[in-house]
C-alpha cells in the first residue's frame, strides 16, 4: 500500500519536473490573448512554434485559430497538444479550465506599464529567450524617454464604450498610459471599466476626453454630436483601441503619443 | 305584420347543413327553440343574429336583414350567446351598461342609460351585486348578468341562446314573467333555446322544433302536440291539461 | 367615489413628486440657488430629457400593456408576456448587426408584429382567447427571440457589451428627439384611443357578444395590435427590454377599482410615468459614484416577485378568467 503510494508520488514528481523541462523548451505555443502575441513575435519565436491564436489573432497568421479568447474551444487546443499555453486574466481564462488543459499555464495579465516589462521578462524566462527579453525591455524603456514634461497635469476620461458609457477605470490598462502620458485618470474607481453617468462626465469636466473605435466601440457617434454631450468643453480626441486598450507592445508608443497630443495641446493654450 | 321572415334560409357548416324552409314571425310573441342536442338551435339563433353567413330570404322587421349596416341592426336586435365571457375584471353595473352600446352616438353613456340599467338590476334582482366585479360572482349570478346585459338595450327583438344556464328556478320564472310582459302588446318578440319543457310549455306562445339540422316542425301553444315532441325530442312526453295550463311530465 | 377620488389625487402628487425628485437628485448633486454653466448642461441636457424619457416610456408600456389585455382579453398580458418586447428587440438587434442603425424603429416594429401576431393566432380558440395559451405561446415567442438574439450576439461576440446593456434597458439615450417622437407616438395612440374608449371594454368580452354589440372587433384587434406593438418597439428602441411594467401598472389600478377603459387609460399613464421615474432614479442614485444599475434588471426583477405574488395569491382568478 505504502509503496504504491511512493511510487505515484515519484512518479507524480517526475511528471511535474518534466513538464517544467519541457515548458523551458517549448515548441508548441498557443496565444490565447493576442495582446501577447506581438510580445512573443518579438522575443523571436518562430511562426511555426505558434501552433494557436485566437480567432483575432493577425500577428501569426498560419497557426490554427481556436475560438475567441472569452470562448476558447478546449477541445481544439488540446487537439494541438501545446507544451504552453498563454492565457489572460483569471476572469477570461479561469484555473479550472486552465488545469483541464495539462500543459504549463503563463497568466499574461499586467495592468500597468511596469508589469507589461516584468512579464515580458517572466515570458523571456519560460521561452528561454531572456536575452531577446531583456534587449526588447531596453529597447521599450528608451521609446519612453521621448516623453516631455508637461506644463500641468491633464485631468483625462477615457471611453471605453458609448452604449452604454463605459470609461476606463483604474485597473485598466489606459489608466496607466494616461499616468505615464502625464495626465490624471478622474475616474478612480477599482474596476476595469465602470459604467459612468454622462452627468457624472460633465461634473468632472476633465480637459481631455478620449474616445477609442475598435471592438468595444464600433461606430460611436462622436461624443460632441450626442445629446447629452452638448454642453461638454473637454477637448475631445479619437483613439484607436487597438493601439490604447491592449496590455501590450503598443501602451508604450500610446503613452508617448498622447504625451506629445497633451504637450501641444497644453502649450498652444494660455 | 311579420317581424321575421325566412324562405329557403340556409346555413352550411362543417359537420351538416341547416334549413328552414319557411318561417314567418309576428312581435308579441316569445318563441321557444326546442331540440336535441346539435340539432342546430344555436347555429340558427347566431345566424339570424348575423354572425353567420346564410343563403336564402331572411326578412327583418320587413327589410332584407343585409340592408342594415352593422350598427343599425344591432339597435333592433340584441343576441345573448351561450358561453357568454368577460375576459377582464368590470363591475356588474358596467358590465349590464354595455349592453346599451350601440345605442349610445357618441362616446358616454347618457343619464338614460344609467336609469335604465340601474330599472333592469332591480328587475333582474342583481341590484345587490352591481358594485362587485363580474369574474367573482357565481355561475348563475353571471349568467343573469350577461342576461340583464342583453335585455338592457331594449331592442325589439330578442335572441337568447340558453339564457337559464345555472339560473335558479325562483329567477328563471322571475324573468320568464318579464319576458312575457316585456313583448306584450306586440312590442317585441323573443325567441328563445331552452331544454325545460315544462317551462316552455307554461310561458311561450309559439314553438319551432329543430332535428338534426332541420326546423321539423312549428307549432303555436294551443296546437302542441305531445307525440310530436316525443318524437323530435326523443323521450316520452306527456300532457295534462288543466285549464289554460299545460303540466308536462317526461320520461324515458 | 370619494375613494375613487382619494387615489387619483394621491396618484397626481405623487406623479409631480416623483418629477421634481427626479430632476433634483441623480449622479451629480446640483445646487438649484446657483445654477453655474457645468450645472445647467447637467440639467437642461442630461437630466431633464432623462427623466422625461423615463416617465414617458413608462406611460408608453403601460398603456401597450392595457392594449394588449383587451386584444388578448385577459389581465396578464403586456409587451413581455406576450413576447412582443422580446421580438422586437430581435428586429432591433438584427438591424444594429446588420450596421443599419435607421432601420431599429421599422425593423422593431416588425419583429413585434410577428411575434404578437403569431401569439395572437396561436391562442385564440373558438372566438375567444385562453390566457393559459397566450402566456405559453408568449413564452415560446420570446424564448425563440431571446435564442436568435443570443445567436447574433455570438456571432458578433465584440460588441455583446453593447446589445447586453441596451437589452437590459435604461435611459441613458435621451434626447429632446426622443422625447418628441415618444410624445407623438402616444398622443396619436390617444386620440384614437379616447374615440373608442367604450368600444375598448367590448372588446373583452367573448367574440358573439362584441360582434353583435355592432363592433368590427377584428378590425378594432388589428388597431389595437398595432398600437401596443408600436408603442412597445418604440420604448424597446430607445430604452431596452423593460419588462413587466405594462402587467403590474394596470393590475394595480384594477385592484384599486378602477375597471373602465377611460380611467384605466388615463391612470395607466400618470401610475405608469410614476413608477418608471422612480426606477429610473433608483436606478441611478443606488450605486455610489456615478455609477448605474440597468433599469430593466430592477423593473424586471420588482416584476417577477410581483408576478410571484399573482400566481400564489390570485390563482383562482388566473384560472377562472378562461
Amino acid at each position: 500500500m505504502s509503496t504504491h503510494r511512493v511510487l505515484t508520488g515519484f512518479l507524480l514528481a517526475l511528471g511535474f519536473v518534466l513538464v517544467l523541462v519541457h515548458s523551458v523548451w517549448a515548441r508548441r505555443i498557443v496565444i490565447l490573448y493576442a495582446a501577447a502575441s506581438p510580445i512573443v513575435k518579438a522575443l523571436g519565436v518562430p511562426e511555426d512554434e505558434v501552433v494557436g491564436v485566437t480567432r483575432t489573432d493577425q500577428v501569426f497568421p498560419r497557426a490554427t485559430k481556436v475560438g475567441s479568447h472569452l470562448r476558447p474551444n478546449l477541445e481544439l487546443i488540446r487537439a494541438l497538444s501545446p507544451d504552453l499555453v498563454i492565457v489572460g486574466s483569471k476572469k477570461a481564462f479561469p484555473d479550472s479550465a486552465a488545469e483541464r488543459l495539462k500543459a504549463a499555464i503563463f497568466r499574461y495579465d499586467p495592468r500597468t506599464l511596469k508589469e507589461i516589462l516584468e512579464a515580458i521578462e517572466a515570458l523571456g524566462r519560460v521561452l528561454g529567450r531572456e536575452e531577446a527579453a531583456r534587449n526588447l525591455v531596453v529597447e521599450l524603456k528608451a521609446e519612453l524617454a521621448a516623453l516631455k514634461p508637461l506644463p500641468r497635469r491633464p485631468n483625462v476620461i477615457y471611453e471605453v464604450s458609448s452604449l452604454p458609457l463605459k470609461v476606463a477605470g483604474r485597473r485598466s490598462i489606459v489608466n496607466d498610459i494616461i499616468r505615464v502620458a502625464g495626465g490624471r485618470n478622474l475616474v478612480t474607481a477599482e474596476k476595469k471599466h465602470v459604467l459612468l453617468s454622462p452627468e457624472a462626465v460633465l461634473a468632472l469636466n476633465p480637459d481631455f476626453y478620449l474616445y477609442q473605435v475598435g471592438p468595444m466601440n464600433r461606430n460611436p457617434v462622436s461624443p460632441k454630436k450626442r445629446p447629452y454631450f452638448k454642453g461638454l468643453e473637454s477637448r475631445v480626441i479619437r483613439v484607436d483601441e487597438h493601439e490604447f486598450a491592449r496590455p501590450g507592445l503598443n501602451a508604450f508608443s500610446a503613452a508617448v503619443k498622447l504625451n506629445r497630443i497633451f504637450f501641444e495641446t497644453l502649450n498652444q493654450r494660455p | 305584420m311579420k317581424w321575421i321572415e325566412l324562405q329557403n334560409f340556409e346555413v352550411r357548416l362543417a359537420s351538416f347543413d341547416l334549413k328552414v324552409p319557411e318561417l314567418a314571425l309576428c312581435p308579441g310573441n316569445l318563441v321557444a327553440i326546442l331540440g336535441p342536442n346539435g340539432s342546430g338551435k344555436s347555429t340558427f339563433l347566431s345566424a339570424l343574429a348575423g354572425l353567420r353567413p346564410y343563403k336564402g330570404r331572411y326578412l327583418f322587421l320587413g327589410k332584407d336583414f343585409e340592408a342594415y349596416s352593422e350598427s343599425e341592426r344591432y339597435r333592433f336586435l340584441s343576441y345573448l350567446p351561450q358561453a357568454g365571457r368577460v375576459g377582464l375584471p368590470f363591475e356588474v353595473f358596467y358590465v349590464v351598461l354595455t349592453g346599451r352600446y350601440p345605442l349610445v352616438g357618441g362616446n358616454r353613456y347618457s343619464e338614460k342609460d344609467h336609469l335604465e340599467t340601474e330599472k333592469i338590476l332591480r328587475v333582474m334582482d342583481l341590484w345587490d351585486l352591481r358594485h362587485r366585479t363580474f369574474n367573482e360572482l357565481s355561475g348563475g349570478e353571471r349568467q343573469r348578468v350577461l342576461l340583464a346585459r342583453a335585455l338592457n338595450r331594449q331592442a325589439q327583438i330578442l335572441f337568447l341562446d340558453e339564457p337559464f344556464n345555472g339560473v335558479d328556478l325562483r329567477h328563471q320564472h322571475a324573468i320568464l314573467k318579464f319576458l312575457r310582459e316585456y313583448v306584450r302588446g306586440d312590442q317585441a318578440l323573443a325567441l328563445v333555446v331552452l331544454h325545460d319543457l315544462s317551462l316552455a310549455a307554461r310561458y311561450f306562445d309559439y314553438f319551432l322544433l329543430f332535428k338534426e339540422g332541420l326546423l321539423l316542425h312549428q307549432a303555436k301553444r294551443s296546437q302542441l302536440d305531445p307525440a310530436l315532441l316525443s318524437e323530435v325530442l326523443e323521450v316520452r312526453v306527456d300532457f295534462f291539461r288543466k285549464g289554460d295550463e299545460i303540466l308536462v311530465s317526461t320520461g324515458v | 367615489m370619494r375613494r375613487e377620488t382619494l387615489i387619483v389625487g394621491t396618484l397626481v402628487v405623487v406623479f409631480f413628486l416623483s418629477l421634481v425628485l427626479a430632476i433634483r437628485y441623480g449622479a451629480v448633486a446640483i445646487d438649484f440657488a446657483h445654477l453655474d454653466k457645468i450645472e445647467k448642461n447637467i440639467l437642461f441636457q442630461v437630466r431633464i430629457p432623462r427623466v422625461a424619457l423615463a416617465a414617458l416610456v413608462g406611460a408608453a408600456l403601460s398603456l401597450s400593456g392595457l392594449l394588449f389585455q383587451y386584444v388578448m382579453q385577459n389581465p396578464l398580458a403586456d409587451a413581455f408576456t406576450t413576447g412582443a418586447a422580446a421580438s422586437s428587440a430581435l428586429g432591433a438587434v438584427a438591424a444594429l448587426v446588420l450596421g443599419a442603425e435607421a432601420l431599429v424603429l421599422p425593423s422593431g416594429l416588425c419583429g413585434a408584429m410577428v411575434g404578437l401576431f403569431t401569439v395572437f393566432r396561436v391562442a385564440s380558440f373558438r372566438g375567444r382567447l385562453l390566457p393559459v395559451t397566450m402566456l405559453l405561446a408568449g413564452i415560446v415567442v420570446s424564448t425563440f427571440a431571446s435564442a436568435a438574439i443570443s445567436l447574433l450576439k455570438f456571432l458578433h461576440e465584440d460588441s455583446v457589451a453593447s446589445i447586453v446593456f441596451w437589452l437590459m434597458g435604461g435611459f441613458q439615450n435621451a434626447s429632446y428627439g426622443r422625447v418628441g417622437l415618444l410624445v407623438l407616438v402616444i398622443g396619436g395612440t390617444l386620440i384614437f384611443l379616447w374615440k373608442r374608449r367604450l368600444a375598448l371594454d367590448l372588446a373583452a368580452f367573448d367574440d358573439a357578444t362584441a360582434v353583435s354589440s355592432g363592433l368590427s372587433i377584428d378590425r378594432l384587434r388589428r388597431e389595437l395590435l398595432f398600437l401596443g406593438a408600436l408603442l412597445t418597439s418604440v420604448s424597446v428602441a430607445f430604452s431596452g427590454i423593460i419588462g413587466f411594467v405594462g402587467l403590474i401598472v394596470p393590475h394595480i389600478l384594477r385592484l384599486c377599482g378602477f375597471y373602465r377603459a377611460e380611467h384605466l387609460i388615463a391612470l395607466s399613464l400618470l401610475f405608469g410615468s410614476t413608477f418608471m421615474l422612480l426606477a429610473d432614479l433608483a436606478a441611478r442614485s443606488i450605486l455610489p459614484g456615478g455609477e448605474e444599475l440597468p433599469v430593466g434588471v430592477l423593473t424586471s426583477s420588482l416584476g417577477g416577485l410581483f408576478f410571484l405574488y399573482l400566481l400564489i395569491h390570485r390563482k383562482r382568478q388566473l384560472y377562472e378568467m378562461d
